[in-house]
């Protein structure tokens, strides 16, 4: 295929040739994380004045107004800042959906990063209120990004790993060695065979099994189930090997 | 649909990834979607448009409703390009009719509602399904991703709305300063007494910005329900492995000979040395053997299980959802469309004095003692009290005026005015009313209108004669 594939995924080569892959999330569930994030700012607000307009009994009426407002413009400025500059990388509210802000490289987000992100804020905000320019960008680009993503080089991840179904597989079977050798995507694939074929169809099975008869050397029934019992020995092997540390192959979008 | 020619790259995603898809898919090919959509809507918008030009408000309800016409469209578009094929013009044209037509009461009236409907709408359009299969397969592909699903189908309401808010902001931004003069003249005539009766420029502009906004919300709201319906394939007939294997069949197809010969002489050793060990004995005996081991023992368990607990409590409150949805909606429709007869009954009806519009009821008939009500008053306000000046009854001549003024922004200013006010009350919602009122002319009055009545002054001639001359409201039969 000449042209790259569209993904979701944003992949990147570390030092030492490590390849790892952001889940880079997409407008809807940081509008949900922004309406928490927001939801959340209103309550303290709402206890912050009550506090305030009790204590403005003593400290006079025009003090407490100043108390006020210098809340408001720190909680508004510097809630989303510090939290995303914390060891985190999320507000409360991206936390409860499971995001968090990176780099573009992956790595933490700095202080500065934080900062001028969060300063571009008032830009994404326009139209009014809206959120219309932030939204805009974040559909228009690759990776998802507002312009205050875009001016500090920062990506909103998916922090939390899906939850994978896992139906019950096939019992094990004595495992047959693999007649080639496989790159570590075809290893996988192998596994993913026997992980999900509780989730298809007898027939399905077969079908995806079929695709691959060069390996399995069979077709139909036969040929899925030798798939299997090929998948069961990397696994069994795998297993055995995982004791020391193997830190290559290791499939970071699982 | 061949999949080796898929043109996103196919993996199991977790829900909100694969709407994270769906957008991207929409995003690539944005401006086509866009023209398709609005090919596909460009008729009824027309039609709608002529027959329902001064009622925006219902022509949006109707363009709402025929949405999922433009989502036909973008559907077929993204699931085309999806497999690497971009659909050509003619293949659209003749589209064109087909996504008014297929299916039309289900889609459009009895399926409107449905909350499932990003997801449905791909399982009805790209897998062609009636029916019995239809349902099935649809209750099948919901099981995932059902809460995402639901989701984008509320939202997209909430989108369209929401983007219209933030177009109508644009627009206001950027319209250069001078020439917003026809909306600051539909905002000022806006009245606050009755705020449901927007002036039409503002309901046509309100209704364009949200037309806009719905194209837009919708199209990327179809491009993650299919984003949803691809990934629910996925994961149910193994799409990805399904292409890791066939990558895999054809590196290995060139190494056949090498595999072919690894079969042959390879794998029965392997299988050979497991064998070893039940080497001299027959077979069938060692199967007997292993047979009658305890882990062999067949168990029949025999369950009954009810057909409605069929799905798991997800569903069933889905399904509550869904019910009452429907049944809200409904109710809403049944309303509305009551509202809207009970709204039109004089058209419809011809109820004696039709076209008529009833009288609106002075507030006050009597104001600071005097009496206000038309019928008490000369036809020619002015002119009587100029006579009465001339004449020297002061006092009468400036009461007539004052009267006379008061009854007319009752009548024409739509000022309500009670009959326990104080000339300072009158002249405070006088100047609240607007233009309308006259609120300049009235201050000048009730300031001589004061000073004679009260401290024994009265103003020049002149001042009465400026008065009588500049006399604001337009008589119904000038004398």
């Amino acid at each position: 295929m000449t042209t790259r594939k569209l993904d979701t995924l944003q992949a990147l080569e570390l030092a030492e040739g490590v390849e790892i892959r952001l889940r880079v999330a997409g407008p809807m569930l940081r509008a949900g994380a922004y309406a928490l994030d927001f939801g959340i700012r209103l309550v303290v607000m709402i206890a912050a004045s009550l506090v305030l307009a009790l204590s403005g009994i003593a400290l006079g009426d025009r003090v407490a107004r100043g108390m006020l407002l210098l809340a408001v413009f720190l909680l508004e400025w510097f809630y989303p800042m510090l939290f995303e500059a914390g060891k985190r990388g999320a507000t409360p509210g991206k936390r409860a959906f499971g995001l968090r802000v990176v780099q573009v490289t992956g790595s933490p987000l700095t202080f500065g990063q934080a900062f001028v992100r969060n300063l571009m804020r008032w830009v994404d905000g326009m139209p009014w209120f809206t959120y219309g320019f932030g939204l805009a960008s974040c559909l228009a680009t690759r990776r998802f990004q507002r312009l205050g993503d875009l001016a500090a080089g920062t990506v909103v991840i998916y922090d939390r790993p899906p939850v994978m179904p896992l139906p019950a597989t096939p019992p094990p079977i004595a495992p047959v060695p693999l007649p080639v050798g496989l790159t570590a995507d075809e290893t996988r694939a192998l596994v993913l065979f026997r992980e999900r074929a509780g989730l298809w169809s007898a027939p399905r099975r077969e079908e995806i099994a079929d695709q691959a008869s060069a390996l399995s050397g069979a077709s139909g029934a036969t040929g899925a189930s030798r798939l299997m019992a090929m998948a069961h020995w990397v696994q069994v092997r795998k297993q055995a090997a995982a004791i020391p540390n193997r830190n290559h192959a290791r499939s970071n979008n699982k | 649909m061949r999949l080796e020619l898929v043109t996103a790259e196919i993996r199991p995603r977790s829900d909100w990834e694969s709407v994270d898809l769906g957008l991207a898919l929409v995003r690539r090919d944005f401006w086509r979607c866009l023209t398709l959509w609005w090919l596909a809507m460009g008729v009824p918008v027309l039609v709608a448009g002529w027959a329902l030009w001064d009622k925006p408000l219902v022509f949006l309800m109707v363009f709402w409703w025929c949405r999922p016409a433009g989502s036909r469209m973008v559907l077929l578009q993204l699931s085309r390009r999806l497999f690497g094929e971009q659909p050509p013009w003619a293949a659209i044209l003749r589209e064109l009719p087909q996504v008014w037509r297929r299916r039309f009461f289900y889609r459009f009236v009895w399926a409107r509602f449905s909350p499932w409907l990003p997801v449905t709408l791909p399982v009805e359009e790209l897998e062609g399904l009636r029916g019995k299969a239809y349902q099935l397969r649809v209750g099948q592909m919901v099981r995932r991703g059902n809460g995402a699903v639901i989701w984008t189908y509320f939202i997209a309401d909430v989108a369209a709305a929401w983007f219209g808010l933030a177009i109508f902001a644009l627009v206001a931004m950027l319209v250069p300063e001078g020439q917003d003069a026809p909306w600051a003249r539909a905002l000022e005539e806006w009245d606050a007494d009755s705020p449901f009766d927007i002036p039409l420029l503002l309901l046509r502009t309100i209704a364009v910005c949200v037309m806009v906004a719905m194209s837009l919300a919708d199209i990327f709201l179809t491009g993650a329900g299919f984003g949803l319906y691809v990934n629910t394939r996925t994961w149910i007939e193994g799409w990805d492995v399904e292409l890791a294997f066939r990558r895999l069949g054809q590196r290995l197809g060139k190494v056949a000979g090498v595999l072919m010969l690894m079969i042959c002489c390879g794998l029965p050793q392997v299988m050979g040395a497991e064998l070893a060990a039940e080497a001299g004995r027959p077979p069938h005996a060692v199967i007997e053997q292993v047979k009658s081991q305890k882990e062999f023992v067949v168990h029949k368990v025999k369950r009954r299980v009810d057909k409605n607990t069929r799905y798991s409590t997800g569903w069933q409150l889905g399904g509550l959802l869904v019910w009452l949805f429907g049944i809200t909606a409904v109710l809403l429709a049944l309303g509305f469309i009551g509202w809207l007869l009970w709204k039109s009954r004089r058209g419809w009806l011809r109820l004696p004095g039709a076209g008529e519009r009833p009288a609106r009821a002075a507030s006050a008939r009597v104001v600071l003692g005097m009496e206000v009500t038309p019928e008490s008053l000369p036809q020619d306000i002015p002119g009587v009290a100029w006579r009465l000046w001339q004449q020297g009854r002061q006092h009468e001549a400036l009461g007539l005026l004052y009267r006379g003024t008061i009854s007319r922004v009752i009548e024409f200013g739509r000022v309500e005015i009670h009959e326990a006010d104080t000339e300072g009350d009158c002249l405070r919602r006088v100047v609240c009313a607007g233009t309308a009122a006259h609120p300049d002319y009235f201050r000048t009055l009730t300031g001589s209108w004061i000073a004679l009545a009260y401290a024994g002054r009265p103003p020049a001639d002149a001042a009465v004669e400026g008065l009588c001359r500049d006399w604001p409201f337009v008589e119904r039969s000038p004398a």
